[in-house]
């Protein structure tokens, strides 16, 4: 009878973490970067990509959507990993701040999303060669990874229960994560 | 009708006291394991974000002075 692996998450994590380090330094990642090319020209011939290349009022328009989901998202996970570190809100229970905040961040991530995808549409071909983008898209894969497949399900139960300097830990990467992303996302806009 | 009562007799007896106690264990067993796997997991992927988000900013930063010195001396 097959015994179970012991820590089945820390050995996934570790793996997922694993590979995603070969493929960084891999030549896949080269392979896999010449073969998008036909994916974002075909996303400048698209309604979106259309659309948001003849009316810039209409780009600037989604971009504001864009820019204040960004600005939501920010805060819920300012006050849920500020609170987690124990710097504000110390006297009310932790998942009670999570909670709302986690909700309002599932609407805002969807918002940011459909929103980026959008804009990325008007200007595919420029983003496709800005380095920056690419820096982007993995800090929003990891937040969003590291989001919903490790601080979610360490805290649910009770946040509480877990010890102070893991929650600073997981309240310092989370909020690293997302700055990043904030902040590479400024900087598409002010490149090329 | 007897049988079910002894059934249930038998439930409450000292064997099913000691099963459901053995399973308890094993239940908290296997929930202070998960627990400790979803710290363990949490702990790896924070301290692998937080140094890898180190590197790049200093990088970029460095990148950015570099660049400053060239342009202005």
């Amino acid at each position: 009878m097959p015994t179970a692996l012991p820590f089945p998450r820390t050995v996934s994590t570790a793996l997922l973490l694993a590979l995603g380090v070969y493929f960084a330094l891999s030549e896949i990642r080269i392979e896999w970067y010449a073969s998008l090319r036909p994916f974002f020209e075909w996303m400048e011939t698209t309604a979106f990509g259309r659309l948001g290349k003849s009316y810039g009022g209409a780009f600037a328009l989604v971009q504001a959507m864009h820019l204040l989901s960004m600005a939501v998202l920010g805060g819920t996970v300012l006050v849920s990993d500020a609170r987690l570190m124990g710097i504000v809100l110390k006297n009310v229970p932790i998942n009670q701040v999570l909670e709302p905040c986690h909700r309002l961040f599932n609407c805002s991530l969807s918002l940011v999303v459909l929103s980026g995808v959008f804009m990325a549409c008007g200007v595919a071909i420029k983003v496709y060669y800005l380095e920056v983008f690419w820096y982007k898209m993995l800090a929003l894969a990891m937040g969003v990874l590291f989001a919903y497949f490790v601080r979610r399900p360490l805290l649910k139960p009770s946040a509480e229960a877990v010890p102070q300097r893991l929650r600073t830990l997981v309240g310092v990467a989370s909020l690293m994560t997302w700055f990043t992303v904030a902040a590479t996302g400024r900087w598409i806009g002010f490149s090329g | 009708m007897d049988r079910i009562l002894g059934l249930e007799v038998k439930m409450d007896g000292p064997e099913n006291t000691q099963s459901a106690a053995a399973r308890a264990s094993v239940d908290s067993k296997a929930g202070r394991g998960s627990s400790r796997d979803k710290s363990a997991s949490a702990a790896l992927a924070s301290a692998v974000i937080i140094v890898g988000f180190v590197v790049y900013w200093v990088s970029e930063i460095d990148a950015v002075r570099e660049m400053l010195k060239l342009a202005y001396g």
